[in-house]
């Protein structure tokens, strides 16, 4: 089988498995409890937070939570509001953002909206113009899910910080992590996403990293880990496998050959779909996603064609199983024609250009047969 | 004094001399659905009574009762061997709070010298005396204590009726075939004729790779919902890809849907006439959509030769279907966004009122048509539905 739906999530590395017998049997201990045991445990989380916080390089602290959702509602949630202020959004957030300042604009908070354009990059001069000095928190994705466009999230934070200074800047990595290098100190940002199993840990696993001196209240409240901002026993090997796994992607990362793979399909691509639009700015995107629609197609049904040939990848969010969410292709300006034709593929460390020759040689024959039904022939 | 629950009957009651047979399937039937329970099903004269089982379970051995058609009512009881002057002491200690009540007697057992009424007043007394907070109310009491005298010395004792769907039992009115879509309607169609004493089959049309595998499990999963109901039963997937696309490469774009229909009806016929069903069953609702309206349905129905097409939601709103569809728990599912029919056989403007001459002759117009649904028919995956 040839995976390329990483966006969606990731094959675990296998050895995590070792870890988390290590830390879910062998060295079980609760890490707030008193006995030597369990300060071994929670010397072992340190460490592996400190690993993340390197890797990322950050200066700060991260507080775990159980999903890179958890993580992003805690962002829009715990952030300290102020009278009469505003929240700052772009477009095509996911919807972990997107569903979380929707509902804190039901109950009276003002938030305000940023366009993008084709690709899914906030266009800058509408982030400007919304940009006034009562926002109390910005949050704009570093990677598209949906087109792997990456935003200019340190520019973003400089222009915040002079227009407005009492707020907070958070950025969802979730797609980001693992597929570029971050620099978290240079990015400035306040708070930042990740998600582990996106990156081959576990599912389960998320994490909020918060630089110093932020403050924000917590969602669960209880017996006060994760500095009293996300009670809960801590997922001791999730968390240690995550720092593993950050650690071995990283080390794996091969961001040209993954360029090259991308473009080769691309180009492949617009030589068979004649009516092809790209999602994916090359320039601007990571180098493993590759987002494009079909005009007036079902991308679900080429899913399931290519999933029959041994082959997965993925639907824009506009597919017919979200028959409700097409804000996203709304967003990128597509046409209607074109929403139930968004198609993604996303790679990994593993996929191979025999892999892009496979599936090029496959998505033709399936794309010819679909055109074949519809054309009635 | 044992915990026991008492089962009434529905309209089976009224029967005449086939009256025992309609008793023993629906004896049969609550067997069934109460057979993950470790309890038993005692028999008596127009009733049925569940004993042996653990406290615990008493609420879902009710809640498994109440979807089990052919039965007016059930009550949690207390049963005890007759003696009037220890009814008070018994119930006592596990009397539901209020502060009013009144005793309600039936005295069916006549070697009894005591009128109800009579009873009624000495059991009362015993009640006050023990719980003296509690006070009479006959009219309007917080709790209504049922004192239930049989003729077999045996009393019960219960505060509450609990009125169930009632219907016949399932099997005794015959054999449908459900034509089961995704959707809101089928699934209440079933619902409503398995309460008439249906025993349910279904089919389903399903497009591949045109609709996706969860749009298949959806169809299992209200399947299940349904079972609850009506029993286990057989759910008949037919693979119409190859139909729907000899639709669209033949017929015209506005009559897709009521060829389709048409075949759908057709198989579903053959389908129903080889696994013995005396009937169709249809979630159609008098023009709801375009392929509902009475001259949609003169077309679909002129394919149907020898079996009744049953249409038990011809009459209701949607708001109505809707209503059903949530009490009986299939809401939640139908609303799964995975469509049945993908977008590519579907018309922008299908035709509203078509004329049976045209619609034949666009049906007539799919060149190796048999052989498609011969193909279909013998290609059909059966899937055993069992309750949830």
């Amino acid at each position: 089988m040839i995976y390329l739906d990483n966006s969606a999530t990731t094959a675990m590395y296998p050895e995590i498995l070792d870890i988390i017998k290590e830390y879910a049997v062998d060295n079980f201990y609760n890490p707030s409890a008193l006995y030597t045991k369990s300060l071994g445990v929670t010397k072992d989380i340190k460490r592996a937070k400190q690993k993340i916080i390197d890797i990322l390089h950050g200066s700060g602290n991260i507080i775990f939570t159980a999903s890179g959702t958890e993580a992003d509602n805690m962002a829009v949630f715990g952030v300290k509001r102020f009278k009469d202020c505003k929240i700052l959004v772009s477009d095509i957030e996911h919807s972990a953002i997107y569903q979380s300042v929707k509902r804190l604009q039901a109950q009276g908070v003002l938030v305000e909206f940023v366009t993008v354009d084709k690709y899914g990059i906030v266009d800058e001069d509408d982030f400007i113009s919304k940009l006034t000095d009562n926002v109390a928190l910005v949050s704009v994705m570093h990677a598209c899910n949906e087109t792997g466009a990456i935003n200019d999230i340190e520019r973003l934070v400089k222009l915040t910080r002079q227009a407005a200074p009492r707020a907070l800047f958070h950025s969802d990595g979730v797609q980001a992590v693992g597929k570029i290098p971050i620099n978290l100190t240079r990015l400035g940002v306040d708070m930042y996403t990740f998600s582990a199993h996106k990156f081959h840990g576990m599912k389960g696993v998320g994490g909020l990293y918060l630089k110093k001196c932020v403050q924000i209240n917590p969602l669960i409240l209880g017996g006060g880990q994760e500095h009293g901002l996300r009670s809960a026993t801590e997922n001791v090997s999730g968390i240690i496998s995550t720092a593993y796994a950050l650690n071995k992607t990283y080390r794996n990362l091969n961001i040209d050959k993954n360029k090259q793979i991308i473009s080769f399909i691309a180009e492949n691509l617009q030589k068979i779909v004649p009516n092809l639009i790209l999602n994916t700015n090359f320039e601007k995107s990571l180098s493993n996603i590759l987002s494009f629609a079909i005009k007036n197609t079902r991308g679900e049904v080429l899913v399931h064609l290519l999933e029959d040939k041994g082959i997965i990848i993925g639907t824009g969010s506009a597919c017919s199983a979200q028959k409700a969410h097409t804000r996203v292709p709304l967003a990128l300006g597509l046409s209607k024609e074109y929403f139930d034709g968004m198609l993604r593929i996303s790679i990994d460390n593993s996929t191979t250009m025999d892999d892009a020759e496979e599936f090029v040689k496959e998505f033709a024959s399936c794309y010819n047969y679909l055109e074949s039904v519809m054309s009635g022939n | 004094m044992e915990k026991v629950i008492i089962i009434r009957f529905g309209e089976i009651f009224l029967k005449g001399k086939n009256k025992k047979f309609f008793e023993n399937l629906l004896e049969k039937n609550i067997k069934n659905a109460l057979s993950i329970y470790d309890c038993i099903i005692e028999k008596s004269h127009n009733r049925f009574y569940v004993a042996g089982y653990n406290a615990e379970i008493e609420d879902s051995i009710i809640e498994t009762l109440k979807k089990v058609f052919g039965i007016h009512s059930v009550s949690p009881a207390v049963k005890m061997p007759t003696d009037i002057s220890q009814v008070a002491n018994i119930i006592c200690d596990d009397l539901p709070y209020a502060k009013t009540f009144r005793v309600t007697v039936k005295r069916a057992d006549k070697t009894i010298i005591l009128t109800s009424t009579e009873i009624a007043g000495q059991i009362g007394g015993d009640i006050l005396q023990l719980k003296p907070q509690m006070s009479v109310d006959l009219h309007n009491p917080e709790l209504n204590i049922n004192v239930d005298i049989r003729e077999n010395k045996t009393s019960y004792i219960y505060y509450e009726n609990i009125k169930c769907y009632e219907g016949m039992p399932v099997g005794s009115s015959g054999k449908g075939l459900l034509l089961l879509s995704g959707g809101i309607d089928s699934p209440v169609a079933g619902f409503r004729m398995a309460k008439r004493g249906m025993q349910i089959n279904a089919i389903h049309f399903h497009s591949y790779p045109f609709t996706s595998i969860q749009a298949k499990e959806k169809v299992v999963e209200l399947g299940g919902i349904i079972s609850n109901y009506c029993g286990h039963f057989p759910l008949f997937v037919v693979p119409f890809t190859k139909i729907q696309q000899a639709i669209h490469q033949y017929c015209r774009e506005d009559f897709m849907i009521t060829v389709m229909r048409m075949i759908m009806v057709e198989i579903s016929e053959r389908i129903a006439i080889k696994q013995n069903c005396g009937a169709l069953i249809t979630g159609e609702s008098l023009g709801q959509v375009a392929s509902q309206t009475l001259e949609s349905i003169t077309v679909t129905n002129s394919r149907v030769k020898s079996l009744p097409v049953l249409r038990p939601l011809i009459d209701m709103d949607k708001t109505e279907i809707i209503k059903i569809s949530k009490e009986i728990e299939t809401f939640e599912t139908s609303i799964l966004p995975y469509e049945d029919c993908c977008t590519i056989f579907l018309p922008k403007n299908p035709i509203i009122k078509p004329k049976l001459s045209v619609a034949e002759a666009e049906y007539n117009k799919i060149v190796g048509l048999q052989d498609l649904i011969d193909d279909a028919i013998n290609n059909v995956e059966i899937i055993k539905i069992k309750n949830k």
